[in-house]
């Protein structure tokens, strides 16, 4: 199989959970962030041994750092705080987490808790002499206040440009105090892949706050689950779990200080976005020796079953498992058919712009409902996307591939040549602006209704009805294309080359 | 690493609130500032040079949270930015500046651009007057703006951007009668900024005046090279816009006013109306027909909303949570001319201490014989327990607040930053109609049958 020849390719290295931080993706995966071209050749390259070229932009858009990708959403982390060491603004992006949060109905088991957010306001000051008397400022505010049993320390361009001597401090305050102090290392320059954040969150949580186990709990299975696993999902997977007689831990976001101490403890540790989750992964079993499997995510009947059948290896509920196939399927198949028959989307196209999990998923679920998969777009090419790209392509064929880091200027590039009927992204990027639809993408983050899951084999269904919906309605995208200007001139569709601004 | 001594920071006082380390701090830095006044002013290009996540946290998290308001056309994601990595930290920043603002020149349809810098630039000196000076023979002006995160807030980002779009801007021209500049309106850390200026911009006209506003309208470099022949610049805010309209009134003599709140309702937007007339010495005739129109309308809709106001709201009490033009605004509105008992009102602007009296005195001369708790705090966390011990029924503040109202089973309404919570295009509690649209939004919360 292609794929095993893959894996064979790339070497994970090992996680070494005595540096400060994780190395960045860009040295420790070869990651890019350009490129452009059919995923045939895209495979065909990086099966005959020739690595990924990187590629700097001449010309670029807002994107993420490693604090805005992953950092501040770690305000979940329950009874803890997080500290955003660095000037006010850096601190923005964690305020709309946190009322994402606290709007999950009580009745949806929203765990009640607060959550906390300080900014070490680094003023003008500080930067002249040094952030760190606002650090331990921060840290000693935080106890004081919220009592915590960990407080997350995230860094910023500002405190790393000074040189804080974070790892200093920490070890310097932990003796007289009782909440594990967690440095996350996410300098907003440390790396062009803000994706290595993922990594450098995951790092910090197993070096300084899980603990040795002192039993196994075979019922435990943790879950990676990034934000982009809805709360909609997570009591849909839930339901499943409890039926099988097993305890979901969706590690890190939301989980509780004391849930996080013993994640070391559990039966297995399941994969939801291989991107997102597996250094965690990776790191638990080198330092405790909780197995984990990679992939697949639970997303769609057939990745389901085998995300499902894996976790009863490591749990002994094969029997189980095996009836809440049957069980879920029995109920799922019959109104799936019905909706693929009256699916009215067939021979239209796609063009998939999401994280790695969606950007895998979407585009087979398209080609199951007789969609055409224009184009799929993620932030950037690692070895984990290009494993799954190859199962993609053996089951659908050929499509385009596109690695942007955002870059709206490039999908717009590509929107305008293949005019697919439908997109799927983030919207502040404009790209809805045109003659198809828009399939709205984040939102299911802060929608609570049950219809937002899109994971297990439910969600299957709801991610049909959105993508019908869809289909039926471009007018506000094509109201805008007609009546409101385009940011870029002319000339930029009228040549051929997307990567025009990549090649220097 | 040496900071560079920029003119326009080098004077700044060093705030109280600038050694302490802040809860969820209700503003966000110098560049979201630069970048909200920038992104509004039509067919302006902003290039951010900063860290690639200064886009996500300016361009889309703190818009999310000031109304919701959209990218429009050069805006989120779409903006122009240098994404500094190490190897700018250390090597400096200034090659891949210029490098971004010639692409940018041309990739993107504009009449004009502007550079506004985030920390990293600051920190490791780049001279962008320097990279910006190599654009000057482009058919299109090349602007820049010190707007480093860690020399202020959003409200020095705002003064920072006007005072840069005047000096590298505006020339000496001659001063046009009746034209005025209007200040003091800071897009999304004001939800309302878009609809403030408008109906500004209507009372204005409506008694016979040109009206510059630069952001939220159609008027574009234009807009930005007229405001050096206007004949008096109006600051809608105690403290808000009083940087560039000073520097207006250095550079070009031309004079300027400060209203100390939004005008809410019929009595300060009347007040408003006369001051500003008084200093264009406008004929009184005019006015006082102007006013008796738009108070006679005002006050024919406030009678409609009486019954149920004094069914449900009389000496309700409120709180009040918001900026200082309008946590003041709304509560003289709500105090004097709507029956309502305000209980406490935290100021959360941080304004600075020279005009906190003023803004004590515009709410110690209530009509009504009620005094309100005032707090300036910024600190999310101070000014919570304020709100624990304070008495409300109705509280109007940003979405943070509403949880714990929610709990209590108080009303709620977002009235300031952030309100991720509201879709705010042309909303706004301003001028003599102001009062009963702030009365309709949050009424409508709670009045029932009886």
């Amino acid at each position: 199989m292609k794929e095993v020849l893959l894996m064979a390719k790339f070497e994970y290295k090992k996680v070494n959970i005595d540096n400060d931080t994780s190395p960045k993706r860009e040295d420790s995966m070869g990651s890019i962030k350009a490129y452009s071209g059919k995923v045939s050749e895209l495979l065909d390259k990086v099966n005959t041994g020739n690595p990924l070229e990187w590629h700097n932009r001449s010309f670029e858009q807002a994107s993420q750092c490693l604090l805005t990708q992953t950092v501040n959403r770690i305000l979940t982390i329950r009874d803890s705080a997080l500290i955003i060491h660095g000037p006010v603004g850096c601190a923005q992006g964690s305020y709309g987490y946190r009322e994402i949060y606290r709007n999950v109905p009580i009745q949806l088991q929203r765990p009640n808790f607060q959550l906390n957010i300080i900014s070490s306001n680094l003023t003008e000051q500080d930067i002249v002499f040094g952030g760190e008397k606002k650090l331990r400022q921060a840290i000693e505010t935080s106890v004081q206040r919220y009592n915590p049993k960990s407080i997350v320390i995230a860094t910023s361009c500002a405190s790393g440009v000074m040189g804080d001597d974070i790892e200093g401090i920490v070890e310097s305050m932990q003796p007289d105090i009782e909440a594990r102090l967690i440095p996350i290392h996410c300098e907003g320059f440390r790396s062009q892949i803000s994706q290595s954040a993922f990594d450098a969150t995951a790092h910090a949580i197993v070096k300084y706050l899980v603990k040795p186990p002192k039993k196994k709990q075979k019922d435990l299975v943790n879950i990676i689950a990034p934000f982009s696993v809805t709360w909609a999902d997570r009591v849909e997977l839930t339901r499943l779990f409890t039926k099988i007689g097993l305890r979901p831990r969706f590690i890190p976001d939301f989980a509780s200080t004391e849930e996080l101490f013993e994640i070391s403890e559990a039966a297995v540790t399941a994969p939801t976005c291989p991107s997102y989750g597996f250094y965690l992964q990776n790191a638990l079993y080198e330092k405790f020796g909780v197995p984990f499997f990679r992939e697949p995510a639970p997303l769609g009947i057939e990745y389901t079953e085998i995300w499902f059948r894996n976790i009863a290896k490591y749990t002994g509920k094969e029997k189980e498992v095996e009836q809440l196939i049957k069980e879920e399927k029995a109920q799922v198949l019959p109104q799936l058919e019905e909706f693929k028959k009256t699916f009215k989307g067939k021979d239209s196209s796609i063009f998939v712009s999401a994280g790695q999990a969606r950007a895998v998923f979407i585009p087979k679920f398209a080609a199951e409902l007789g969609m055409n998969v224009a184009a799929v777009n993620t932030l950037e090419l690692d070895p984990f996307i290009m494993e799954e790209l190859q199962s993609v392509y053996e089951q659908i064929g050929d499509f385009e591939v596109h690695a942007s880091d955002v870059q709206p200027f490039e999908q717009s590039h590509m929107l305008n040549r293949m005019k697919p009927d439908l997109y799927t992204g983030c919207p502040f990027m404009g790209l809805y602006k045109r003659d198809g639809s828009h399939v709205r993408n984040h939102s299911f983050r802060s929608d609570f209704s049950i219809q937002s899951n899109q994971f297990a084999f439910k969600g299957l269904l709801n991610y049909g009805f959105i993508i019908q919906r869809a289909l039926n309605n471009p007018s506000l995208n094509k109201t805008l294309h007609e009546k409101r200007p385009a940011p870029y001139k002319k000339w930029w569709y009228e040549q051929d080359d997307i990567l025009a601004y990549a090649r220097q | 690493m040496s900071l560079r001594s920029a003119e326009n920071t080098s004077n700044k006082i060093e705030k109280e609130t600038d050694s302490k380390c802040l809860e969820s701090p209700k503003y966000t830095c110098a560049l979201g500032g630069a970048l909200a006044v920038i992104t509004n002013i039509d067919r302006f290009v902003p290039i951010i040079h900063a860290g690639a996540g200064c886009g996500t946290n300016q361009m889309l998290s703190f818009r999310s949270g000031g109304g919701n308001q959209g990218i429009g056309y050069i805006n989120g994601m779409i903006t122009p930015s240098s994404n500094l990595s190490e190897k700018e930290v250390v090597f400096g920043g200034e090659e891949r500046l210029a490098q971004q603002i010639r692409a940018t020149i041309d990739l993107m349809d504009g009449d004009a651009f502007m550079v506004a810098n985030g920390c990293i630039a600051g920190m490791i000196g780049d001279d962008i007057e320097a990279v910006v000076r190599g654009f000057t023979e482009e058919e299109v002006p090349v602007a820049y703006v010190n707007s480093s995160g860690f020399a202020g807030n959003t409200y020095l980002g705002y003064e920072e951007t006007l005072k840069s779009l005047i000096n590298q801007l505006t020339k000496e021209q001659d001063i046009v009668k009746g034209r005025v500049n209007v200040f003091g309106f800071v897009p999304y850390q004001d939800i309302f900024w878009r609809g403030n200026l408008s109906k500004i911009g209507n009372i204005l006209r409506g008694i016979g005046l040109d009206v510059t506003q630069v952001i939220g309208d159609f008027s574009g470099l234009e807009g930005v090279r007229r405001m050096s022949s206007a004949e008096l610049t109006i600051v809608v805010s105690p403290w808000v816009g009083l940087g560039p309209a000073k520097l207006l009134e250095e550079k070009y003599g031309i004079p300027y006013l400060s209203f100390p709140n939004l005008p809410v309702g019929p009595q300060d937007t009347t007040e408003f109306v006369r001051l500003v007339s008084k200093a264009l010495k406008l004929p009184a005739r005019r006015i006082n027909k102007y006013v008796q129109q738009q108070e006679r309308q005002a006050y024919y809709e406030l009678d409609i909303a009486g019954d149920v106001c004094a069914q449900f709201s009389t000496s309700l009490p409120i709180a009040a949570v918001a900026d200082s033009a309008t946590a003041v605004g709304v509560v003289r509105f709500l105090a004097n001319e709507a029956g309502f008992t305000p209980t406490i009102v935290v100021i959360n602007d941080d304004p600075p201490e020279e005009v906190r009296e003023t803004i004590l005195s515009r709410l110690n001369d209530l009509r009504a014989n009620v005094k309100p708790k005032v707090i300036f705090e910024v600190d999310n966390y101070e000014l919570n327990k304020h709100l624990a011990t304070a008495y409300y029924r109705v509280i109007l503040a940003s979405s943070q607040e509403r949880f714990a109202a929610q709990e209590e089973n108080q009303i709620h309404l977002s009235i300031s930053y952030p309100a991720f919570e509201r879709l705010v295009v042309n909303d706004t509690y301003a001028g003599y109609g102001g009062g009963i649209a702030l009365l309709e939004d949050f009424m409508t919360k709670f009045i029932m049958p009886y």
